[in-house]
């Protein structure tokens, strides 16, 4: 698992209170039931966690984690 | 059975839900009122604070108890909020899943909203810049949020509002939510108020302003309302919700009702933004409406929660004003001896406190009252809960911005 896999999953689990077993790289965020100001809070903690600067409307309820940890190791985040 | 013109006119307390420093459910928090002890403490959020103690609901775990989403997304007094209308709901024995909910109402008194969200986003934008401030600061910082939510949770379709008379805006939520119940537009209103600002800048801001007990060396003796040593309240955080109904049909469906809500009045000093007028005469007229509205003469009320905050201006306004319209009979407490005072929430606990006081035939005894202020000349019960057949019991609630409001309740 990715650093930027493990932090996103983390921060899903133990600060958004999505239930682990949901957390898999297919799933979308709106089948976690996270709306756009969840989505935006979730960006803001990734930012700070991995010192990133996603932008505040990059992920949307239809991206997916997987999806997710590729825009992160984009950015230079590597396991 | 016929219904008495007093039911007639009035609305069944069926569910009860209070979530205080007392205790975390309506049972737990009237066991502790029972016993007069204070729950005041020192409270490590407020430290180096020049009021340091507060009275905080003890072990209350947002996760636990509403999921691990409520538990970010929500500001506590909302959180408070909902756990309360849950128990309130549970208690009186109906069910969200099968109520028609476009006719059930939520009417909840705040007057703060989330100054934890407030403070802590404030901070961070200050510290950490705009790109730092949570995009939920408004939906959970706003006062009207908790009647959304706790709307949202018990699927309640109705109208729903928070009601904003400071410190009287848990009585002024069921007084309105009584007319709700008569005029026809709900067949169920959950009433009742919140309140959770045990936070830095605005307990700073009732202490700047001479609100607060200073007594920081005994902050459980600290809040003791008619007492001649009081010098001000404890801030407390909690929430009440009961749950309302029309008599007939709290009957229709079996429900035992803890008391009924049979007379509602509401004033305004038009004097002084936050101290109330010594003469008394804006609570005076709000007392004697909700009495006239129940159709209740002064002389049979048996019992009084009073608004007694423990400031010095407000407790012997209140008993003047008590002595003058109900005479010496009743008999008074003041619960915030023992709660602090929860704003907001303090009318719609204390008016829980009341019916379960007509339901049990005892009065609270009001803490650390030792010595009654001489210049106060009704009966305060204090050392011990005093037994008694009481039919009639009022409660009182005084705001900043001159807002007076009474209740009346009359035993099931």
């Amino acid at each position: 698992m990715s650093a930027a896999q493990e932090t996103l999953a983390g921060l899903l689990v133990t600060k958004l209170g999505v239930p682990a077993e949901k957390v898999v790289p297919t799933a979308a965020y709106k089948d976690l039931a996270l709306d756009s100001l969840a989505l935006i809070e979730l960006t803001m903690l990734l930012n700070k966690e991995l010192d990133i600067s996603l932008g505040d409307d990059l992920l949307q309820g239809g991206t997916t984690i997987g999806e997710t940890v590729e825009l992160i190791d984009s950015q230079g985040v590597r396991a | 059975m016929n219904p008495s013109p007093r039911e007639h006119s009035g609305v069944a307390i069926t569910g009860l839900g209070l979530v205080t420093a007392a205790g975390a459910d309506a049972a737990a928090a009237w066991a502790t009122v029972m016993t007069g002890r204070s729950t005041a403490t020192r409270d490590p959020e407020l430290a180096g604070l020049a009021v340091d103690f507060s009275c905080r609901v003890p072990g209350f775990d947002a996760a636990a108890l509403l999921g691990p989403a409520a538990a970010w997304r929500l500001d506590r007094f909302t959180q408070l909020a909902i756990v309360a209308a849950r128990q309130a709901v549970t208690d009186a024995g109906l069910d969200p899943e099968t109520w028609d909910g476009t006719r059930v109402g939520v009417i909840v008194g705040n007057s703060l909203g989330g100054t934890a969200t407030w403070e802590q986003q404030h901070r961070r934008l200050l510290e950490d810049g705009p790109k730092s401030v949570s995009p939920l600061t408004i939906p959970m910082g706003m006062p009207n949020m908790v009647a959304g939510y706790v709307a949202i949770d018990v699927g309640a379709r109705g109208p729903s509002m928070v009601t904003a008379t400071a410190c009287a805006s848990g009585t002024t939520a069921i007084g309105l939510a009584r007319d709700l119940l008569r005029g026809g537009a709900c067949d169920i209103v959950l009433a009742g108020g919140t309140e959770s600002a045990l936070t830095p800048a605005a307990i700073t801001g009732l202490q700047r302003m001479g609100g607060l007990s200073g007594r920081t060396d005994d902050p459980a003796a600290a809040s003791r309302p008619f007492d001649a040593a009081r010098d001000g309240f404890v801030a407390a955080e909690g929430a009440g919700m009961l749950v309302l109904e029309r008599p007939e049909d709290a009957r229709a469906r079996g429900a035992r009702p803890y008391a009924h809500v049979v007379g509602f009045g509401s004033s305004s000093d038009a004097y002084h933004a936050t101290a109330p007028d010594p003469s008394g005469a804006g609570m005076e007229r709000a007392l004697r409406a909700a009495l006239a509205d129940a159709g209740i003469a002064p002389d049979a009320v048996d019992h009084v929660n009073a608004h007694g905050t423990s400031t010095p201006l407000n407790d012997v306004t209140e008993s003047r004003v008590l002595r003058r319209v109900l005479g010496e009979r009743p008999l008074v407490t003041s619960t915030k001896g023992v709660t602090g005072h929860p704003l907001a929430a303090a009318g719609a606990v204390e008016a829980g406190f009341a019916a379960l006081a007509l339901r049990h035939s005892v009065v609270p005894p009001t803490a650390n009252l030792t010595r009654l202020d001489p210049e106060i000349d009704i009966d305060v019960v204090s050392g011990e809960a005093r037994r008694a057949e009481m039919e009639i019991a009022v409660s009182t609630s005084l705001g900043f911005g001159g807002h007076n409001a009474a209740l009346v309740l009359a035993a099931a």
